[in-house]
């Protein structure tokens, strides 16, 4: 080789190891906050109830003021706060992420399918697709929810991606669109690499960072929708929930009772730092998964 | 059957044989179809060269996905080892798809930008059973070199972090993976910084000399032409105008006595 390949190499002779995708994850300060709320979360929720005492109920305590017993007070049967929050934190994580996905999941199966495969296949799912989108998502799951009434998180979490999926699906076929007619599909072509593999290594890493952060939005969306459905009472009552925690606390005048304060606030509190959560986990998630983005 | 009766001789032994291929497109609200190839004949053999020449727009892309079976030719023969390219089937297309193979313009286009640089050159080894699996890396790791990177220094590595010269070096060598009978160069320099393009002209003539590769080099630069045509030891040169191939022979002769107008143009236009 001539003098002038000497100079290629120069440029780029440093050490060619990538940082590993944790490397870069974790050098981005938000992801790293991200994933200690989210992770803590998950502790808390599976852990949690192994380690800290069921609350009870305990008449001679009810609205009590945070004490060393109970750091958090306790409501309007006396127990404790606390408790009450950690021991509906495994439900909430079930059905948000089952919730979330489900929904990415066939938003982005169908969005690939979709967006590759022309044809009856591809116009058929998006047809489909489009009806889905019409619907309007909050009203059909209210109904929804009101007709089955269960408090299963698998079928909660059904129940809030019956139409979740479908913008998702969506986004991801015109991405698919566009990628499917780049030129290194077209090489990938020329090469006679498979169908198989170009869906699979050549255009979903390129959805990837996308459908991530999908996920942790649905997971958000999931949150909202489901504590909204319990606060409003459409889905069965039940001990541990966050949602029919904050519904009990304004229903017994949180708002104007400065005691209960803490009862009617701690719901809100744990709910604002998983979604803070969530978020700071999405900023880390595009330098993970995005190689375009990613630093030398 | 027929086919091969009916071209002749030539047709069945050349590489590439094309008789009055022209390419139409039909443009939205023209009645009158765009003609980008306008009856272009010629053909290759097992190891030669050949430059096409001509300005931006004169159909010199197009003809170069005809070639390589991105372009359904509006009419003509296009002919591989005698057959028809578009209608090719089973093991005569397998050993087509594998024999003739394309490199891009933009090398920023052509890499996937979510693969590793051994991600996007191990597929094609695997698709062909070039190598062992177990000895890919390997196999990757060679090619590198051959095109004059080193391996440990490129072969986990994103193309956002590569230059466009070096992006093109990973293109020639994907391209040169599967053995290739004949590659189209599709101004495989024009982006690139340079200092740079004649040591990757110089690769691609080296598996020329190496492997036997044949080569359509396209390009809009007659001094680039005439250089690759020269040092790789001769070969034809093809002139292009709207579409036509005006002028075809060997390059020494075209250079020193051409008959076109417009190739004299060009010539001219290369100051020494
Ligand atoms: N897919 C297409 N649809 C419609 N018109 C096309 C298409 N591809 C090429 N053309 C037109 O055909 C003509 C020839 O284009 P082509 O890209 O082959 O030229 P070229 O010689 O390669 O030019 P350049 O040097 O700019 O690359 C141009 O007028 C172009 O606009
Ligand atoms: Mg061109």
């Amino acid at each position: 080789m001539n003098s002038q390949d000497k100079g290629v190499e120069k440029k780029s002779g440093q050490k060619s190891q990538n940082p590993s995708s944790f490397t870069v994850f974790w050098r981005n300060k938000y992801a790293r906050i991200g994933l200690i709320i989210t992770v803590g979360f998950f502790v808390m929720g599976f852990i949690g109830p192994l380690v800290y005492p069921a609350p009870k109920i305990d008449l001679t305590e009810i609205f009590a003021p945070p004490s060393l017993a109970h750091p958090l007070g306790t409501d309007y049967l006396g127990r404790d706060t606390l408790g009450d929050i950690i021991y509906g934190t495994g439900y909430i994580l079930e059905v948000t992420f089952i919730a979330a996905l489900i929904g990415t999941g066939i938003g982005v199966a169908i969005g690939i399918a979709s967006g590759y495969f022309r044809g009856a296949v591809g116009s058929l799912l998006m047809a489909i697709t489009d009806i889905v989108l019409t619907i309007p998502g909050m009203i059909l799951i209210l109904v929804v929810a009101s007709v089955v009434r269960s408090g299963n998180p698998l079928i909660v979490a059904g129940v809030l991606s019956v139409t979740a999926w479908a913008g998702f699906a969506r986004a991801i076929r015109s991405q698919i669109l566009s990628l499917r007619s780049s030129i290194f599909v077209e090489e990938a072509r020329l090469l006679n690499l498979s169908s198989f593999h170009i869906i699979f290594k050549e255009l979903m890493p390129n959805v990837m960072s996308y459908t991530a952060i999908n996920f942790i939005f649905s997971v958000q969306g999931a949150l909202f929708a489901s504590v909204g459905l319990y606060f409003l009472g459409v889905l069965p009552f039940s001990a541990y929930n966050w949602g029919v925690m904050l519904s009990e606390a304004t229903s017994f005048g949180g708002f104007l009772a400065p005691s209960l304060a803490v009862y009617l606030i701690s719901p809100i509190a744990v709910i604002t730092l998983f979604t803070v959560g969530l978020i700071y986990l999405s900023f880390g998630i595009d330098e993970v998964f995005n190689p375009r983005t990613r630093r030398r | 059957m027929d086919e091969l009766q009916e071209v002749g001789i030539q047709a069945k032994t050349s590489l590439l044989y094309f008789d009055n291929v022209s390419v139409h497109f039909e443009i939205k609200g023209m009645d009158k179809p765009l003609i980008a190839v306008d009856g272009v004949s010629f053909s290759m053999n097992d190891g030669e060269l050949a430059a096409l020449v001509g300005e931006s727009g004169s159909g010199k892309s197009t003809l170069g996905r005809v070639v390589v079976g991105l372009q359904k030719p509006t009419s003509g023969k296009a002919l591989f080892r005698g057959k028809d390219i578009y209608k090719l089937k089973g093991k005569a297309f397998l050993e087509y798809r594998r024999s003739v193979q394309l490199v891009h313009q933009d090398p920023y286009a052509a890499l996937n930008p979510a693969l590793t640089i051994y991600e996007s050159l191990a597929p094609a080894l695997r698709r062909w059973n070039i190598v062992d699996k177990k000895d890919t890396r390997k196999a990757v790791s060679s090619m590198l070199e051959f095109v004059g990177l080193r391996p440990e220094n490129y072969i986990d590595k994103y193309p956002n972090q590569l230059s466009g010269g070096e992006r093109q070096r990973i293109c020639v060598a994907r391209a040169l993976s599967v053995r290739p009978k004949l590659v189209v160069a599709d101004e495989p320099v024009t982006m690139i910084d340079v200092s740079l393009r004649l040591s990757i002209v110089d690769l691609l003539l080296n598996s020329k000399k190496q492997f036997g590769t044949s080569y359509i080099f396209i390009t809009h630069d007659m001094a680039l032409a005439r250089y690759f045509l020269l040092k790789g030891g001769g070969g034809k040169l093809m002139v292009m105008e709207n579409g036509k191939l005006v002028e075809m022979g060997d390059v020494e002769e075209v250079i020193n006595n051409p008959k076109h107008e417009y190739t004299k143009k060009l010539i001219e236009s290369v100051t020494e």
